[in-house]
């Protein structure tokens, strides 16, 4: 573990894409203390559309309101989102994984055939179906929409490394008398799955942003007046020349937390996967 | 090969009977009432209502109703569409060449651009080139593709001598392009294909750069590579003709695992550059609650999905030196 | 487009095309020469005047249908004499004024060749009176006892009453239908049947082609009885959203966009070289419309809305000039009622609810609102004062003021909810009146009675979706529309809409002009009043400024 740890943070991809998102987290998660006006107030029509300035670091939107303070409470939200939507989706592929690799052949062959067909399905065009169909777009809604349809890749990567920790298990079961599989599959099984899935987790962390903000785009997403930064970049569309401040600055938030993301992704898999070195 | 394409065609097809029990499971467990969402009643009387209900069916007890819906599927009926008043299968066959040459088209240039950055890369591994490319690859890699796209038609729409040459709406210039020559109007349609494609591709591109540089340096680091090397070959003989050869082949799976993101990624592309294909015709057909359309429209996409995984597969088999033999 | 690219694409479209040989058909010459763009975010469903809901919908079955007569420029719709003669060239009222007699232009045509005769117009009265259809106007023709034939050319309106509107409701509000083509057709089945799409008028223009979500081809008739149409082709384009539109629009691919909305956008149209803007009157109005019965159950008063000091709270408690100020800056005008500043009984001193937050929270506490559970929004008997706005998605004004509008309620405890959707999504969910709220516009027509027909008992099956109605105000719209003193009219409609302000049945936001951008190639661009779309056939392209796409002529 600690070895883990050092190997990690050697890696300089990683380093980078942690600080990255630990400034980001914490800017997000401070959000109440830092924002320097209430995301969701007007502040008045002469103070619309202002360019960046002292009182306004990134300026303000058209309808008066604090582009800053909306990007930080933004940020919040699709850390919200992503993070927990990813723990649900993980929880429940975990699940579904070690239900199909452990089951019965039929059980096994049923659930991934279900998996696959899920998988085929393009994920924007599953979203929106669901989306449709349930017509909520709160937070917590999004969470579970999200979460719940998100989790195949990682019942497919759990499911192999139960089938194969199963493999071996039952030649060392055959020798030994009558210990517990279950016992030997969790401790044999719980550090060969850890791995792919923070792997798979973490990447899929900024796949969701990246698809809230698409969402929130298509005008499907969060609604007004909740700061979402989909939604400010595809309201600040319009204003790209007039006043580019009002989509640059979102834009610029979520490219950085899908590099941290990423980064973060990455370094996990170059220093901890087995696979890769 | 032709059993292993029947065997492949067979699984697809369970694939497409799963996901077209998942629909209408989904439909019928989502709040409300599946009536209003199949056609959109709205000042129609209670008896015209009572006969529609029992028309389409929906007094029958479930598994009556699923049957129902499966034979209508496989027969190709996927309901009416309230928003155009024509079955639904008859309008997104209408839209799904242009969703398919977009994705094509996409596919090509991301597949080309990504390996060539992606050998690259591999090739001079740890240089500041490669350092250089990795930073660009993954900041178009984070960037929304609806961003991108916004930023080409920000570009192309304020220059407009540019705009000319590539527009930056629609898949043809209506009112003009009825009256042009077969040649002419293939030409249009490229022009106003390529904005669209080359965002949707550049992001894929980011993607499959990061994927052939792990490929590339993967096979360089084999022994092959170094025997190659040690004979005196030439430096881009080894990397073109063996290293890049040898690297492409886990890149075919690549390609199939592409369609999926490809589409979810076009109906983004689709509504930025109104391009008129299945996503957005899915967009729309969501804010005019036409459910018949949505339902078929993902329908539809995990068959392109199928069908695009069976050609990868079949590429992937014909390609593969180790399986490649006697048939 | 700039005509340097206008000299580009065709060298290019050539060049493409040189081996192949021929290139377009650019074989125009001469005068007549010139395709209009129009663009539009709502694609009809259906052609046939009877069944517009929108005014894209008849704006576009306008250029395929027309009236037996029309408003003159001044859109009076008092008396008869400041008319202008279209399918009718002439007329005469009967001694005692119950009958109008109209001769029909002997050469008026359906597209298909056959003259229009009386029997057209007597079954288009049929129609437009038929429940099953419920054309929007049915209401206006009330006083219209019968239209009969008196012989081929000639058609008798007999009304039950003398009034001053008498000429006015016989030839606004019916475009006359091909009975030859369309009797032989059940009524429930008009809507949907291939006739509606592919439809016979005896307009300026006939369809030519109808590529659905894309666009609309009108080809002009040369041997139009009413003179030669100024464009050889109108083309009307359907795209989903503003930015597309206004993109379309300063690239060229587009003549006209009407409305221009959004301040950045009019900025953005008025850089444009090439391209016009235009400050035109309109004689539309936009509202935040209640909902006085429950949308769950039809036959229930609405928990909230049937309660008028509540109404009359939410109102208060909105500052309509902002948000017009806000959204459309100075060209913006906050409506007085529901009636726009272009029509004769627009005064300013008409009664209506003051913006006074602080009298509305008094309001709502005395109707026993308060914030029980500390969450910034009113409740009452563990009901939070919370309601749905409903909107289409493509109206960026709306969207908008929506939000500026949410803020101001929220000041005083009000929980808006805004839900946008498709036109046609819209339309449905309004004609079910499943609904809470709902961000709408009307246009005008020149008669007050236009009011009552969103506003008043008469309204409740076509425009007045939340069913809103008040006795009195019916009364005295009855006085109002038979009363000849124009100037005792204007009293009267003031009254009413003094009345109708204080009940509240909605809040009206924004209205009475709009900015059109142009191509400046047209050189006699005009936007009436009441139907922006009723010159278009005039427009013409200066010959010497033509582009590409004016040199094709269809076949």
């Amino acid at each position: 573990m600690r070895e883990a740890l050092h190997r990690l943070s050697s890696n300089r991809r990683w380093r980078y894409g942690a600080i990255l998102l630990a400034v980001l987290g914490a800017l997000a998660a401070l959000a109440p203390l830092l924002a320097p006006y209430d995301p969701t107030t007007q502040l008045g029509s002469a103070r619309q559309l202002l360019p960046p300035s002292a009182t306004h670091p990134f300026g303000t939107d058209m309808f008066g309101r604090d582009v800053l303070s909306r990007v930080i409470y933004g940020a919040r939200i699709s850390f919200v989102i992503a993070l927990f939507s990813v723990l649900l989706s993980v929880t429940i592929g975990t699940g579904v994984g070690i239900t199909a690799g452990y089951g019965t052949r039929l059980l096994d062959a049923v659930v991934m055939r279900a998996v696959d067909a899920a998988l085929a399905i393009p994920r924007v065009f599953l979203l929106l179906l669901v989306l449709a169909l349930w017509e909520r777009v709160d937070v917590l809604s999004l969470i579970v929409i999200l979460g719940a349809t998100s989790w195949f890749g990682v019942s497919r990567i759990v499911r192999s490394e139960v089938l194969s920790v199963r493999e071996r298990c039952y030649m060392e079961a055959a020798r030994s008398l009558g210990v517990g599989h279950r016992r030997i599959l969790l401790y044999h099984l719980l550090p060969n799955v850890t791995t792919p899935v923070i792997v798979a987790a973490t990447l899929g962390m900024g796949q969701i942003v990246l698809i809230e903000a698409g969402l929130s785009f298509l005008g499907l997403g969060i609604q007004e007046p909740t700061a979402s930064l989909g939604r400010m970049m595809q309201s600040g569309s319009t204003l790209l020349v007039n006043a580019p401040w009002t989509s640059i600055f979102p834009g610029a938030v979520i490219v950085l937390t899908v590099i941290g993301f990423s980064l973060v992704g990455d370094g996990f898999r170059d220093t901890l996967d087995p696979r890769t070195t | 090969m032709a059993r292993f394409i029947a065997g492949r065609l067979l699984q697809g097809i369970v694939v497409v009977f799963v996901v077209v029990t998942l629909t209408f499971i989904l439909f019928r467990l989502a709040p409300g009432d599946p009536f209003t969402r199949m056609g959109q009643s709205s000042s129609a009387s209670e008896e015209f209502k009572a006969q529609a209900r029992r028309n389409l069916g929906l007094d029958q007890p479930l598994h009556t109703q699923y049957l129902r819906y499966i034979t209508n599927v496989a027969r190709g009926d996927l309901g009416m569409s309230f928003s155009e008043q024509r079955p639904v299968l008859e309008a997104i066959v209408a839209r799904m060449p242009a969703t398919v040459a977009l994705a094509a088209t996409a596919l090509l240039i991301d597949f080309v651009l990504g390996i060539l950055i992606g050998a690259t890369q591999g090739a001079r591994a740890g240089s500041k080139l490669d350092d250089l490319l990795s930073v660009m690859m993954l900041t178009l890699y984070s960037v929304p593709v609806f961003w991108l796209g916004l930023m080409f038609v920000l570009v192309f729409a304020y220059n407009v001598g540019l705009l000319d040459l590539l527009p930056a709406t629609g898949s043809k210039t209506t009112g003009v392009y009825e009256y042009l020559t077969p040649l002419g109007q293939l030409s249009d349609r490229i022009r106003h294909l390529m904005l669209p494609a080359i965002t949707l591709g550049l992001v894929g591109a980011a993607g499959t750069a990061r994927y052939q540089r792990a490929a590339m340096l993967d096979v360089i680091r084999q022994d092959f590579i170094r025997t190659a090397r040690a004979k005196g070959l030439r430096e881009p003989t080894v990397l073109l003709r063996h290293a890049l050869r040898n690297s492409l082949l886990p890149i075919i799976t690549l390609f199939g695992l592409s369609f999926p993101i490809l589409l979810s990624g076009a109906v983004l592309v689709e509504t930025v550059f109104a391009w008129p294909g299945l996503g957005k015709f899915m967009v729309d057909a969501i804010l005019a609650r036409d459910y018949n359309v949505v339902t078929g429209a993902v329908i539809i996409s995990a068959c392109m999905v199928v069908v695009g995984n069976l050609l990868a597969d079949i590429l992937y088999r014909a390609v593969d030196p180790r399986v490649r033999g006697p048939a | 487009m700039k005509r340097i690219t206008s000299l580009v694409a065709p060298a290019v479209l050539a060049a493409a095309a040189g081996t192949g040989g021929c290139t377009p058909d650019l074989s125009c010459e001469g005068d007549w020469c010139g395709t209009l763009v129009m663009v539009s975010a709502a694609e009809p469903p259906t052609l046939l005047p009877p069944f517009a809901q929108f005014d894209i919908h008849i704006a576009l079955a306008d250029q395929l249908f027309w009236r037996l007569a029309d408003v003159g420029p001044d859109a009076i719709s008092w008396g008869h004499e400041s008319f202008v003669p279209k399918l009718a060239q002439e007329w005469e009222f009967s001694d005692d004024s119950l009958t109008i007699v109209f001769r029909l232009n002997r050469a008026a045509r359906w597209h298909d060749g056959t003259p229009v005769t009386a029997r057209d117009v007597t079954f288009t009265f049929d129609v437009y009176r038929d429940t099953v259809i419920n054309a929007l106007p049915r209401s206006r023709l009330d006083r219209i006892a019968s239209v009969t034939e008196r012989d081929s050319t000639a058609v008798a309106f007999r009304f039950s009453e003398r009034y001053p509107e008498q000429f006015f409701d016989a030839v606004y509000h019916m475009r006359i239908l091909p009975r030859h083509l369309l009797d032989t057709i059940p009524r429930a089945a008009l809507r949907t049947h291939p006739a509606a799409r592919n439809p016979v008028g005896s307009g300026p223009f006939r369809l030519r082609r109808w590529d659905t979500g894309e666009s609309i081809e009108l080809i002009a008739d040369s041997a139009f009885f009413a003179g030669s149409p100024g464009v050889r082709r109108l083309l009307w384009r359907f795209s989903s959203d503003v930015p597309t539109m206004v993109t379309q629009l300063a690239a060229g691919e587009v003549d006209v966009l009407y409305p221009v909305t959004g301040l950045e956008n009019i900025d953005r149209i008025k850089r444009e070289p090439d391209l016009r803007t235009l400050d035109v009157e309109s004689n539309a109005y936009a509202y935040v419309g209640f909902n006085f019965w429950d949308p769950a159950d039809l036959d229930s008063p609405h928990p909230l809305f049937a309660d008028r000091e509540l109404r009359r709270a939410i109102t208060m408690a909105v500052d309509r000039a902002a948000i017009v100020a806000d959204v459309m800056g100075d060209a913006g005008v906050v409506p007085v009622g529901p009636v726009t500043g272009g029509h004769w009984i627009w005064d300013d001193d008409i009664r209506q609810l003051p913006h006074d937050p602080d009298r509305a929270r008094t309001m709502l506490a005395e109707l026993g609102w308060s914030d029980s559970d500390a969450d910034g929004v009113l409740d009452r008997n563990g009901q939070p004062l919370s309601f749905e706005l409903l909107m289409t998605s493509t109206s960026v004004l709306r969207v908008r003021s929506a939000v500026f509008l949410q803020e101001q309620l929220r000041q005083v405890g009000v929980d808006l909810v805004v839900q946008a959707l498709e036109p046609n999504a819209m339309g449905s969910r309004m004609s079910s009146r499943r609904f809470d709220s709902y961000f709408g516009s009307w246009l005008q027509d020149p008669s007050p009675i236009s009011i009552a027909e969103s506003w008043t008992t008469s309204g409740l099956n076509a425009g007045n979706y939340g069913a809103y109605t008040n006795t009195e105000i019916d009364e005295l719209v009855q006085r109002a529309r038979s009363e000849f003193d124009p100037m005792a009219a204007k009293e009267l409609w003031k009254e009413i809409v003094g009345l109708i302000n204080e009940d509240a049945p909605a809040i009206w936001i924004y209205g009475g002009s709009v900015t059109v951008g142009i191509h400046s190639r047209f050189e006699n661009p005009s936007f009436p009043w009441d139907e922006w779309w009723k010159n278009l056939w005039t427009f013409r392209a200066t010959p010497s400024q033509l582009i590409e796409r004016d040199l094709i002529t269809a076949r």
